[in-house]
């Protein structure tokens, strides 16, 4: 176990989620992205904890846990909404937002 | 077993376990079994409180609310003092007479209505109880307003009724706002002493200049006027009768309007040390007092001449209280809940046989209501003061403590109101009960579930003074005997009142319209009510009108101004600059990743972080003190 | 070169590879299996850095739950029409560009860091994976963070009920 391993792999799953959500055009894959940049941060929390040694690395990771699960209920309850009413599954081809 | 604890729990949870589930379970409260559960729960309650003033433990107990180290943790505590035990013991007998009765007098209302009653009944008895035994201010005031809330909702009962819906709204609003400097006072304390206990408070406020806590006192007592109906906020009490009879009975007579003074005797040490505030104290309570018994004279509603009944003996309890007599001001209103209770389901058992409030329209009532007239007879004689009567013993208390401690003038006013009160009582007794108008409707005595309840009100009326010494004893007050003929002064205007109203109203000896047309200027002031309802009314209508009118004219012209030509600006910009919103989610992540990095370049090149993990994260604060150290206190 | 060395690199590779994967893979149903190993594996670097409660949160929850509702609402989705489940890229290149330059700011900042430097050659690496530890810090200095959390619990599942609620008709609601 060393610091800076972990460190730079939990980097490296981040930016691959980060692209992931930036290129990916179904909203479940986007939502798996995010996922996988939640999964690097809270390694890199407790990596981080581990080395100062305190807990709190630890229990921020558990809260971000618990709020990474109610963001994937609403989001997938958000995305079966939009496919239920825009009839679409693609990101790109929802524009509410447009100016 | 049962330790003051167990007890304590066993007195406040049982209505709250009846609210509760009354509250949350529709088919329950729509069944008959709301009422039992109600019943059956203050019932416990009673018996809990009964045992407490048995073993009369003393002391404070405090339960950690939100424990927690980061923080101070969030306390409450519960006084088991002789004041707290004695208050249990009334509030919750006397809402479990009260409804037993209720389920004779609303026997005609429909299911889930008598459900929704009891409900609130559950609240009010719950919040009550927690209300008389709190040990800090956050907590009293938390009560407090959950009984101004009960007495909101159980004033509006019958909401579909408009007078009834605007009382409520009419009592929310007057008592609102002198809770507004209840909230204020306790807040201003709490910033000069950083605590909320009243054990603390009184170590910590004396120290405190003499003309800031006087100011926090000032705010506090308006809240007390607003709760406790003194004059000038005593406007919504009357309009307070719309409510059910049992209802007036149990909060506007007998406990809920009385927390005022219970504050006063409650935060008294506090009070001790501001005598200007004390001296407004007794200066109010003597003119409400007054003042309600005036009022009284001239009503043709029974419940009304009953409402401002309650309204001058409130204004009795806050006098003494102010002179400094806490047990005196507590042992009248020991008495007091007693027979104004007991007025109160009386006149409700004549409204419910012939469906009523005017006083001119009963007459020879004593024929067809004997246990009623009997019942009224002794609340009567008890709020007159005579002897052996209970309120008999609490008013000589009071008057004679007025009289030894040289309140001459707050003497003399008061000794007039006791005049007054024995006459507008047999006034209304004469005129109710003998008279010789018979009534229209054919009138009935009520049924056993009312009258039993009454009858065991009208024992309590009777032998509640008798405990006179021991109750003394038990709250620490030394009372001074004091032969002369003072003594004797109170009982004789009562008697002489009395007669008054028997000479006018009985054998017509004068014509009560003659003495009105004498006093002219008085009589038609108080048949405005001391314009005090059009003041009110003038002062809403003109200054809040017009501020608002000025208000609307600013916001209309100057500030919608500014808006408009804001706005028209931004528009011309914002047509341009939407072209960058293309609508795809991922695009706007772009900017949040520029935003990232920058945060970044900050942090490393502009404000670089220092090590702060390592420093202690968690200061802890100095907690208030343990729980355990307080349970040793007074014992 | 030791075992646990040896092993720790395959871990890393592992799970490194099953996170492209996630991202690459053509197929949702496939990206969210490769979405499960990748938390299992982050599940592994948590019981090595000595925090087994919150390996087995990660278990339970993340790779049980949250997988069992992805692939719930894929499996919802995929009447609609099963070509949607080939699943497609758009604009590749600035997204590679923009991440990889996240990566190697991240990297950069950590290696330029005097202070995690200093941690990397003297990790402390005391092991509290001890659950009461963990605990009784959670329920005591953090109770309150705690307890909103629950709020935010309670929020989201009453949410993602009205949300993915079908609209019926008045009487019968």
């Amino acid at each position: 176990m060393s610091l800076y391993p972990t460190l730079w792999v939990a980097f490296l799953v981040f930016s691959v989620g980060l692209f992931g959500v930036l290129s990916r055009r179904h909203l479940v894959a986007i939502i798996m992205g995010i996922e996988l940049m939640f999964n690097a941060a809270n390694l890199a929390l407790v990596t981080i904890g581990w080395a100062y040694g305190v807990i709190t690395g630890q229990i921020i990771a558990l809260f971000a846990i618990a709020i990474t699960v109610s963001e994937v209920a609403v989001g997938l309850a958000l995305f079966l909404l939009l496919e239920r009413v825009r009839k679409t599954v693609y990101a790109d081809e929802t524009n509410l937002m447009k100016g | 077993m049962l330790d003051p604890q167990t007890l304590l729990l066993l007195v406040l949870l049982p209505p709250f376990i009846s609210f509760a589930l009354n509250g949350l379970i529709p088919p329950l409260r729509r069944s008959k079994y709301a009422s039992a559960l109600s019943i059956f729960t203050i019932f416990i309650s009673t018996l809990a409180s009964s045992i407490l003033l048995i073993k009369r433990p003393g002391g404070e107990l405090i339960f950690e609310w939100i424990p927690a180290k980061l923080f101070s943790p969030i306390l409450f505590g519960f006084f088991l003092d002789p004041f707290s035990i004695v208050m249990f013991f009334v509030v919750s007998l006397v809402a479990l007479i009260v409804q037993v009765y209720s389920l004779g007098y609303m026997s005609e209302e429909n299911p889930s209505g008598l459900g929704r009653y009891y409900t609130f009944h559950s609240l009010f008895a719950f919040s009550m109880l927690g209300f008389v035994a709190s040990s800090s201010l956050l907590q009293i005031y938390i009560f407090w307003e959950l009984v101004g809330l009960c007495s909101y909702l159980l004033i509006g009962f019958w909401y579909h009724k408009p007078e009834a819906s605007r009382a409520a709204v009419k009592a929310f609003w007057v008592t609102r706002f002198g809770d507004v400097g209840f909230a204020i006072g306790m807040v201003i304390l709490w910033g000069a002493t950083g605590t909320f206990f009243l054990s603390e408070l009184f170590v910590k406020a004396p120290e405190l200049p003499t003309a800031y806590l006087s100011l926090c006192m000032l705010l506090i007592f308006f809240g007390a006027m607003g709760k406790s109906a003194q004059f000038p906020l005593h406007v919504w009490l009357p309009d307070a009768m719309e409510g059910p009879t049992p209802v007036s009975a149990l909060i506007h007579a007998a406990t809920m309007v009385v927390a005022g003074v219970y504050l006063v005797i409650r935060l008294f040490p506090l009070f001790q040390f501001t005598p200007e505030v004390l001296s407004f104290v007794i200066l109010i309570g003597s003119i409400t007092a007054l003042i309600g018994a005036a009022l009284a004279l001239i009503q043709e509603d029974i419940k009304r001449i009953l409402a401002y009944s309650t309204v001058s003996q409130i204004g009795y309890m806050m006098a003494v209280a102010g002179a400094g007599a806490k047990s005196i001001a507590f042992f009248h209103l020991f008495t007091h809940a007693f027979f104004k209770a007991l007025l109160f389901l009386a006149a409700g058992s004549i409204i419910h046989a012939i469906s009523t409030n005017n006083i001119w329209q009963m007459g020879r009532l004593s024929k067809r209501m004997p246990q009623t007239t009997i019942l009224f007879l002794i609340g009567a004689l008890a709020l007159s003061g005579i002897f052996p009567f209970s309120g008999h013993f609490s008013k000589d208390e009071i008057l004679v403590w007025m009289y030894v401690k040289g309140f001459r003038i707050h003497f003399f006013i008061l000794l007039f109101t006791a005049f007054l009160t024995a006459l507008y009582m047999f006034r209304t007794f004469f005129i109710v009960f003998m008279g010789d108008k018979e009534a229209k409707e054919h009138p009935h005595e009520s049924p056993w579930v009312m009258t039993l309840p009454m009858w065991i009100l009208g024992l309590l009326a009777l032998i509640a003074g008798f405990p006179k010494e021991s109750l003394f004893r038990f709250l620490g007050h030394d009372s001074e005997s004091y032969h002369s003929y003072i003594a004797y002064l109170p009982l004789s205007v009562s008697i002489l009142g009395i007669m008054t109203a028997w000479s006018f109203y009985q054998m017509k000896l004068f014509k009560p319209s003659n003495v009105a047309e004498a006093l002219s200027p008085i009589t038609s002031a108080l048949e405005k009510k001391l314009w005090l309802d059009d003041i009110y009314e003038w002062f809403y209508r003109g200054i809040l009108d017009g501020l608002s009118y000025l208000c609307g004219w600013f916001d209309r012209y100057i500030v919608d101004g500014i808006v408009n030509a804001t706005s028209w600006y931004i528009k011309q910009a914002s047509s341009q600059l939407r072209e960058i919103q293309t609508g795809r989610i991922q695009d706007y992540l772009y900017g949040i990743i520029a935003a990232f990095l920058l945060l970044i370049w900050l942090t490393i090149g502009v404000f670089p972080v220092k090590d702060r993990i390592n420093e202690e994260i968690v200061k802890p604060k100095d907690h208030i003190q343990a729980p355990s150290q307080y349970l040793e206190g007074e014992k | 070169m030791k075992v646990e060395t040896i092993a720790f690199f395959i871990l890393c590779l592992g799970l490194v590879a099953s996170s492209i994967a996630v991202v690459i893979s053509k197929h949702l149903l496939r990206s969210a299996i490769f979405l499960a190993l990748s938390l299992l594996l982050t599940a592994i670097f948590y019981i090595s850095f000595g925090a087994e409660l919150l390996a087995g949160v990660q278990i339970l929850l993340y790779a049980g739950g949250i997988i069992t509702l992805i692939v719930f609402v894929i499996l919802l989705t995929e009447r609609i029409e099963m070509k949607k489940l080939e699943e497609t890229h758009r604009g590749v290149i600035p997204a590679l560009l923009a991440s990889s330059l996240v990566f190697f700011i991240l990297v950069y900042f950590t290696w330029a860091s005097p202070k995690v430097q200093s941690l990397a050659k003297s990790p402390s690496s005391s092991t509290f994976g001890i659950s009461k530890t963990l605990s009784e810090n959670l329920f005591q200095e953090w109770v309150l963070p705690f307890e909103v959390l629950s709020l935010l619990l309670l929020a989201a599942i009453i949410g993602a009920l009205v949300l993915a609620r079908r609209e019926r008709k008045e009487k019968e609601i």
